[in-house]
């Protein structure tokens, strides 16, 4: 702490009862899922720095203190220094060197000494519960340090009793602001990051310049999960598994055993991406519930799986259709549109029929011929034209709950689309877009690196219409 | 960037790629360069990290001596080629059309075919590079080479590289073969006295040949004239079969006949070797661009030309947070039902018409009520426990001289003590028979209990036989509390463990 005292950088000390939820504010803001949040007061015992650095330098600090436990005891104390309103910080500072190594004002001391080494307030309270005057020796005391503060009305129920605290708050912070840790509201972080630069003018530059790297932050982000869902779709869509066997054909035994185990690649490679973007968002300890990536032809093809999270039947026609005409119209182009557009009709016909009749088939089985006396089964790359927008639309909804929880929520997360979902990211002109990449990838190409960063950024844009 | 870097990346990256915070530091360091260069200078500061001997070394020896056991055999098989087209065994002359073919014609066609390659190298399923003899003979030697088989497999090149890498290979092959043919023409011209002539089934008249020979020859005919066959030579020189032997204007010319040479090795040069090396230049080059593409897209690489160039942002705390451990829930000395009366009623930091209300909804009776905690003061607090000792002294008949000690408390509580609502005020006295002294504690049960109450407890419990903790619910709630928030009063009374506290869970 005392190293924390000469720092030049802002310092905001997240303050206030036990059980308001500044644990939860300081994930939250911190990105940090580690941060111990329980309805057990006294969870936090120390207070701990979350520093936000850019390559080593500090912009600006936070910490999480303790919550008061003998507020009414340390104003006694104070009060019993009889000085004046100048003399107050002193008189703090005065209690932080006798109690010092009182156990009884542990928790007071270790909240107390940032505030009184420069750190601004943010004094958190509950506003879905009654206000009440057991308060008023916190706010009091707080008060009395003569830091800058402002007040954070954080509702962790369904009551409002915002008005009751906005008034009591009124007497002592100048600033009040309603902040949601529960959320993951970037705006709202943007919101509360601009509100703690008012605190004091010295720290706007560095509190605007934290705002500017968080944005830029966000979009990093996004960025690499777009790419990591890029990967999973490219990767899933050209693998290729193979399987050596004795004999002249291979047994039923030997296409199951090569089918399980193609499947079972592109389930590693989903779980592997779905890590990736947890780690991506800081969300490391992610506790959640998914179904499996199905392929059981009824599971994973019939409508109802389709319908939520890729295309139906004629979705997938009219986009093969789509696709085929754009082709065409190339040839007609080629020969100056003396072909009365033939070349698109026939492109469309061939696409459409050809999407059709793909729907259900995932990957053909293949037989390779001898290799040095060895015989081998392959299956790959994924001819299903479905399956890439099952996995978008699975990596996708994957991405979007992950990115929008905030830290500060604990607990289980349920991934369970439904059929909305698809609706909000996949529209008619994105889903032939997709389709171009998508036969790319199917052809076993290895796509060049400017065609997979256009594929990026369909995704990327999709990902910020979702967030 | 050659392919030894591509190897030694692909080796290093998945084992060393390092944190955020060590690559961007080195990319600090490296603030001006190009993606290549930095990823160049990475690899230069951490090649040392590899054990030796390195992917890199086995493939580098073993793609050396595929290419040398390639040349040399492609070279062995152009003179043999050549030797044999040129072979003279003085009854009929050598057929120059057979040995255009293999000087001009073959080199032309596999050359575009190689420019066809290279123009779809993008393409991982390129057949005319899988059809390459250099792709099947790489394929055939590797077996030939299991020692090095192991660090082979862990190989897994781009497919763009691989193709770049087999047609950059076959060109060289290609060479070496031309050269094994110019070798042989010169060989055998140096050796025997060689007559040759030319013969097709096809109706080509001299003057048709002629022009032909004329375009073959168009890069040096004006510079290297001798080296043009003239329409008399081919004129003389047209040969055919029919008849079994050689025409005797031919025999009359035969000193002319081995003029054809010049021609030949110069279509040769030019042609087989000449626009051979463009080709393999080109190969080569396209092999140097493949392999710096095929860098910036090996796995690892992307991360970390991102880690190097972007800053590293943290928010989280640098130090680990000390665990936390749950105490258990449950507090023993529970009750679940509230008693008809109490001699006092506590409402901690409530306002005394709330501690009415509430009392009123639990049916409970009192004496007093007090509102400790709260703004007040702890003089206040103090008073309060004074007056409570106070009245539980009287009830159990401690001479009233003793009670003097208390009054100044006593005057200080009564401030914030208040007559009960059950009783008349004749009651608010308890006889001495009354050996009640319970008192009631009502909380809110969403706030937490706080040391400052404890505080209290503690001081009170000194001056009571039983105190019953009643966590109680907002008025929105009925006054009923959360079982949640009841578990959090239960685990701290828990504990403060005090004998005399027991715990009001319905």
């Amino acid at each position: 702490m005392a190293a924390l005292i000469a720092s030049p950088h802002p310092r905001f000390a997240v303050v206030g009862h036990p059980n308001k939820g500044k644990s939860s504010i300081v994930a939250s803001l911190a990105f940090d899922d580690t941060v111990q949040i329980s309805d057990t007061p006294g969870t936090t015992t120390r207070t701990r720095s979350f520093p936000l650095t850019v390559d080593g330098a500090v912009l600006y600090e936070l910490f999480d203190t303790p919550g008061f436990q003998r507020a009414r005891q340390v104003l006694a104390w104070l009060k019993a220094q009889d000085v004046g309103a100048d003399k107050r910080p002193e008189a703090v500072r005065a209690f932080l060197r006798v109690h010092r190594d009182d156990p009884k004002f542990a928790d007071e001391v270790e909240l107390l000494t940032p505030i009184m080494a420069g750190a601004g307030i943010l004094y958190v309270v509950d506003g879905s519960k009654p206000y009440g005057e057991e308060y008023e020796a916190e706010m009091e005391i707080l008060r009395w340090t003569g830091q800058p503060s402002m007040a954070l009305i954080n509702r962790i129920g369904t009551e409002d009793y915002s008005a009751q605290w906005e008034a009591a708050l009124g007497q002592y912070f100048k600033l009040i602001r309603t902040y949601d840790p529960m959320a993951r509201d970037f705006d709202g972080h943007i919101a509360l990051l601009e509100g703690i630069a008012q605190l004091r003018q010295e720290w706007m530059p560095s509190v605007k310049r934290s705002i500017a790297l968080f944005e830029a932050y966000r979009q990093r982000l996004l960025g690499a999960t777009a790419q990591s869902i890029a990967r999973l779709v490219q990767r899933t869509i050209a693998h290729v598994e193979r399987l050596q066997f004795a004999g002249e054909a291979p047994t039923n035994m030997d296409k199951e055993k090569l089918a399980s185990r193609y499947q079972e690649h592109l389930r590693r490679l989903e779980q592997r991406e779905q890590r990736d973007v947890e780690a991506i968002w800081h969300h490391k300890h992610l506790d959640k519930e998914q179904a499996t990536l199905l392929f059981d032809g009824i599971d994973l093809f019939s409508r109802e799986s389709a319908s939520i999270f890729g295309l139906t039947r004629k979705e997938m026609f009219v986009t093969g259709m789509a696709g085929g005409a754009a082709a065409g119209a190339g040839i007609d182009l080629l020969f100056g549109g003396t072909t009365f557009l033939l070349g698109s009709a026939i492109g469309a016909v061939v696409g459409g029929v050809g999407a059709y009749w793909g729907f259900e088939e995932l990957s053909e089985i293949r037989i390779l011929g001898t290799t040095l006396g060895k015989r081998s089964l392959e299956m790959g790359p994924m001819t299903n034209r479905n399956f890439p927008y099952i996995l978008l639309g699975r990596a996708l909804y994957h991405a979007h709950t992950v990115a929008s929880r905030s830290h500060a929520v604990r607990g289980t997360v349920q991934l369970v689309m439904d059929e909305t979902f698809k609706e909000r990211w996949l529209g008619d002109e994105l889903r032939t877009e997709l389709e171009t990449y998508h036969k790319t990838f199917r052809s076993g190409e290895e796509p060049d690196a400017e065609t997979f960063k256009e594929y990026e950024g369909l995704i990327y844009r999709s990902l910020e219409m979702l967030l | 960037m050659t392919l030894a870097h591509y190897i030694d990346l692909a080796q290093l990256l998945p084992k060393h790629l390092g944190t955020h915070a060590q690559n961007r530091a080195f990319g600090l360091e490296n603030p001006d360069s190009t993606p290549t260069e930095q990823i160049e200078a990475w690899r230069t500061q951490h090649i040392d990290r590899l054990e030796l001997p390195r992917w890199s070394d086995v493939f580098v020896k073993y793609h050396y001596w595929i290419g040398l056991i390639g040349g040399v055999m492609a070279f062995v098989l152009g003179a043999i080629s050549g030797a044999t087209l040129l072979s003279y065994s003085g009854k009929a002359p050598v057929n120059v059309v057979y040995f255009l073919a293999l000087a001009v014609g073959v080199p032309v066609v596999t050359m575009g075919l190689a420019l066809i390659s290279m123009a779809r190298a993008s393409r991982a399923h390129n057949v005319l590079v899988h059809l390459s003899p250099a792709s099947w003979m790489e394929k055939i030697l590797s077996r030939f080479s299991p020692k090095n088989q192991e660090t082979l497999e862990n190989l897994h090149f781009n497919p763009r590289l691989s193709n770049w890498l087999v047609i950059e290979r076959a060109q060289m092959m290609a060479w070496w073969f031309a050269f094994g043919v110019l070798i042989a023409l010169l060989g055998v011209v140096v050796t025997q006295d060689v007559a040759f002539a030319w013969s097709t089934t096809l109706s080509v008249t001299p003057e048709q040949f002629h022009r032909l020979v004329g375009w073959i020859a168009a890069p040096w005919s004006a510079w290297l004239p001798s080296a043009v066959p003239s329409v008399d030579l081919i004129e003389q020189s047209q040969f055919f079969r029919l008849g079994g032997k050689l025409d005797n204007a031919m025999i009359h010319h035969a000193a002319q006949l081995g003029q054809w040479w010049k021609f030949l090795a110069m279509a040769t040069l030019v042609y087989a070797l000449g626009l051979r090396t463009l080709v393999w230049i080109a190969a080569r080059i396209g092999l140097r661009r493949s392999v710096k593409e095929a860098v910036l897209t090996l796995e690892g690489v992307p991360v970390l030309l991102e880690q190097m160039n972007t800053p590293v942002v943290e928010t989280t705390a640098q130090q680990p947070e000390p665990a936390f451990v749950q105490d258990s829930d449950s507090y023993e000395r529970r009750v679940t039902e509230l008693e008809p009366s109490y001699d006092a009623v506590l409402g901690w930091a409530m306002d005394r018409e709330t501690i009415r209300v509430i009392l009123d909804t639990l049916q409970v009776e009192t004496s007093l009520i007090a509102d400790p905690g709260g703004n007040r003061t702890l003089e206040e607090d103090a008073g309060i426990v004074a007056q409570i000792t106070n009245e539980m002294m009287r009830m159990t008949a401690i001479p009233r001289k003793m009670w003097g000690m208390f009054d100044e408390m006593r005057s200080e509580a009564m401030k914030a003590m208040i007559p009960g609502k059950g009783r008349s005020s004749a009651e608010e006295t308890p006889s001495q028979e009354d050996a009640s002294k319970d008192v009631l504690m009502l909380v809110k049960s969403w706030e937490p209990p706080m040391m400052d109450w404890v505080d209290f407890l503690e001081d009170l419990a000194g001056a009571v036989d039983r105190i019953t903790v009643a966590p109680i619910g907002t008025a929105e709630e009925g006054y009923r509390a959360a079982s949640r928030d009841v578990t959090v009063w239960s685990r701290k009374l828990r504990l403060v463990d005090l004998e005399k506290v027991v715990l009001w869970q319905p």
